[in-house]
């Protein structure tokens, strides 16, 4: 039998240290329903959304969506199911249109046929006149519009909003109503979180209130108004104290002693009409009368009080309750801790392209490429046009004499700071950008694991890492061959080497410093997510590259020097001797690969087990 | 079956691929056999070269005989061992010549096992940075400073 919700939670709970954000709350909503949930700031509304959408890990309960198991325990956000919380962010250096193709990536293939297209969606979210503007000059009611598109490429059945019109002008958010309501007869199930209960009233059939992570109220709109106090108006007379004894009406003086509190019965219409009637007989004057609050607002405020928070269990018990839960088959369990977040193959690649578009799209990646070219071509001109050389680097007093030590030069200059920097440069950003940014919930929003984005931002980290050595090291050959020439080099042993031979062991020279690049590439990372700076991401393997390069020149243990991440990036030495040697290498190698594990599985772990946004 | 924590799985690598680099055999270091091993060969390989540039025969190793000894500077022979400055005296033969040469290098050793060597003071054989050729022409000086490396890490 097809599950008969589209979304079903049951005794969701969520603690952030001793502060309990959401406690055992359950919520049933079903298709082509609108359901508000509602509460003042802080009642755990968003929280309870993150919880569905898998961004934040609830601590108890079970979420069901569309069927199947929803949350942090599904892995991915299941197909169906969109939206989006708080202010939705994406990459500001990117068209909104640009945005929506990179997430839509994210969503590859696995998206339900129908999905409307990009141009559809911006148009459905309002947002085709600035589609192809920049999202950096995005307001942030602009931004909830290009939120809408995002979730509605999707193709949700499922739509789960977050304030969604806390940002638009009326405009905007009665279209924004307009389009919910046509989903919804489209059989959309949308729950709308709001801490209005106007447009919660106008818009939504049924509604949930929380305050303090609880449910103060579950149920139809209608089952609100009827339990909603009457209608109070402020009065002023003439004679407040004769007023007092008139009747007709429940009178009495106002707290803040201006004027009187009248109320009458919903039921009683007529009842005011009377009273103000019986005021003229007495003849006291009406000076003003003004409709103080709905009625539906005072209820809202009394659920939403202290005191009502601490009756909350009371209230409770009217609506789905844990036991009556498992008594229909849904019985609560404990939230997974082990979700299956892994990553697939073709998840990995989905995210190693939206990670390369990224790349692709900024102008430091090009700046960075370019400098590795024509760094080189500098260097190499200028040692032409120098009569002095650079004596104290290996092969510095060859540099004019044979083009092959151009690159073997410039791999002794960049062994202490440019492989580290090039290592990380974009590595020690992908991860803290997404902080930066506000992202994370954008893309873990979408139809791929947190296994499935940390695989493909590593891959594109390593993949960044290497070209650019390589290109370094390319651009070194080129530059030396072409400006200095092919002589034959002079060894390390005091042979000279066939320009064959010589251009043979440059190629493996720059390719035995690879795995320290890698290992460079892996602490980035780490530190990048363990900080979320780019700043610490990018610029602490440069100093940690620095500072291990000064203690590598003090005279330490050889075991001390093995731990030390740069004599990998100098063991290519050993290959210009005769006979040549290889123990440096194979002990950097393996020192590198440490280094490479031991900083992948710490940020691998770190960025599982993070809570997004939350 | 139970699956793997990936996590676990690398981490565990991490510390397989330490022990091996931490039970490798641990060699000394930069020594002085080391050193002198390095040295005298590069030093021959060097002197033949130079005389192939200037147009002279080659000199079998039987003949030139290279020999290094070394010694860090301010340590006894004994207690050298290191990375720092190094002097090392190295005799050799010539054609011609029916005493050994002897001459004196001023050796600057990295922590990996490089070296950069400069003549002390034997120009009388070695000659000074530069040297002319037969035809006149200046050449680089390959005995007054050279660089060689040699292997930390093995027996």
């Amino acid at each position: 039998m097809p599950d008969p919700f589209a979304l079903e939670i049951v005794g969701l709970e969520k603690r952030y240290g001793d502060r309990i954000a959401v406690r055992g709350l359950d919520l049933r909503l079903r298709p082509g329903e609108v359901h508000g949930l509602l509460g003042p700031n802080g009642a755990g509304k968003t929280t309870l959304m993150r919880m569905v959408l898998g961004l934040v890990r609830a601590d108890a309960g079970t979420v069901r969506v569309l069927g199947r198991p929803g949350g942090a325990e599904a892995g991915a956000v299941p197909d169906g199911v969109a939206g989006f919380v708080d202010t939705p962010q994406f990459y500001p250096y990117l068209s909104g249109r640009a945005n929506l193709r990179l997430v839509s990536r994210l969503d590859g293939g696995l998206a339900p046929a129908g999905t409307p297209a990009i141009a559809e969606a911006l148009d459905q979210a309002g947002l085709t006149a600035h589609a192809d503007a920049k999202v950096r000059g995005y307001s942030a009611g602009m931004r909830q519009r290009l939120g809408l598109a995002a979730a509605l490429l999707r193709n949700p059945r499922l739509l789960l909003l977050d304030e969604p019109t806390h940002s638009l002008d009326p405009a905007g958010a009665r279209d924004l109503r307009a389009r919910v309501r046509t989903l919804a007869a489209e059989g959309v199930a949308v729950l709308w979180s709001s801490h209005d209960l106007a447009e919660v009233e106008e818009l939504c059939s049924s509604l949930t209130i929380v305050h303090e992570g609880r449910v103060v109220f579950a149920g139809a709109m209608a089952d609100l108004a009827a339990q909603a106090p009457d209608v109070v108006h402020r009065l002023r007379t003439s004679d407040d104290a004769r007023a007092l004894e008139i009747e007709g009406a429940t009178v009495a003086p106002a707290a803040d002693g201006d004027g009187l509190d009248v109320s009458a019965p919903p039921e009683l219409a007529g009842s005011l009409d009377a009273y103000m009637l019986g005021l003229g007989r007495a003849g006291i004057a009406v000076r003003s009368l003004e409709r103080r609050k709905r009625s539906l607002e005072t209820l809202f405020l009394e659920l939403t009080s202290g005191e009502a928070s601490r009756a909350a269990d009371v209230t409770h018990d009217a609506i789905v309750t844990k036991r009556e839960a498992a008594r229909e088959g849904t019985k609560p369990a404990k939230a997974a801790f082990a979700p299956a977040d892994g990553a697939s193959l073709r998840g990995a690649i989905a995210c190693a392209k939206l990670e390369t578009a990224k790349l692709a799209a900024q102008l430091r990646t090009w700046t960075i490429l370019f400098a590795c070219l024509a760094g080189p071509f500098a260097f190499a001109a200028a040692m032409r046009l120098q009569s002095s050389l650079p004596e104290d680097t290996l092969f510095g007093r060859s540099v004019k004499a044979s083009g092959f030590a151009v690159p073997l030069v410039v791999l002794g200059f960049a062994a202490s700071w440019a492989v580290p920097a090039l290592a990380s440069v974009a590595s020690g950003d992908l991860f803290a950008s997404e902080d930066r940014y506000g992202t994370w919930p954008t893309i873990l929003a979408r139809s791929r694991t947190r296994g499935d984005v940390f695989a493909g931002k590593l891959l594109v980290a390593m993949a960044f890492s290497a070209a650019a050595v390589t290109m370094l090291a390319a651009a070194s050959v080129l530059a030396g061959v072409l400006v200095i020439g092919t002589q034959p080099l002079l060894g390390l042993s005091g042979a000279e080497l066939a320009p064959a031979r010589a251009m043979a062991l440059v190629g493996a020279a720059w390719a035995s410093v690879l795995p320290a690049a890698l290992a460079f590439t892996a602490l980035a990372v780490a530190l990048s997510v363990a900080t979320r700076s780019s700043a610490a991401g990018i610029g602490l393997p440069v100093l940690v590259g620095f500072a291990m390069q000064l203690v590598s020149m003090l005279d330490l243990p050889g075991v001390a020097r093995q731990l030390l991440l740069t004599p990998p990036l100098v063991a290519w030495h050993g290959l210009f001797a005769e006979p040549a040697f290889h123990g440096p290498l194979i002990e950097g190698s393996a020192i590198s690969g440490a280094y490479l594990v031991a900083c992948l599985a710490a940020a691998s772990r770190t960025v599982r087990a993070r809570d997004a946004g939350g | 079956m139970r699956r793997l924590d990936p996590t676990l799985t690398l981490a565990g690598a991490a510390v397989i691929a330490l022990v091996f680099v931490a039970v490798r055999h641990r060699p000394e270091g930069v020594t002085a056999a080391r050193i002198e091993e390095a040295l005298a060969p590069t030093f021959g390989n060097l002197v033949n070269l130079q005389r192939s540039r200037l147009g002279l025969p080659e000199i079998g190793s039987g003949v030139l005989q290279a020999a290094a000894q070394c010694q860090k500077a301010g340590a006894t022979a004994r207690a050298s061992r290191g990375a720092g400055e190094w002097t090392c005296t190295l005799r050799w033969s010539s054609p011609g010549q029916r005493l050994a040469l002897r001459d004196t290098y001023d050796l600057s050793v990295t922590p990996d096992g490089c070296f950069a060597a400069t003549a002390d003071g034997s120009e009388a054989h070695l000659g000074g940075p530069t040297i002319k050729a037969r035809d006149g022409t200046s050449l680089t000086n390959l005995l007054y400073r050279f660089e060689g490396c040699f292997d930390t890490t093995g027996r």
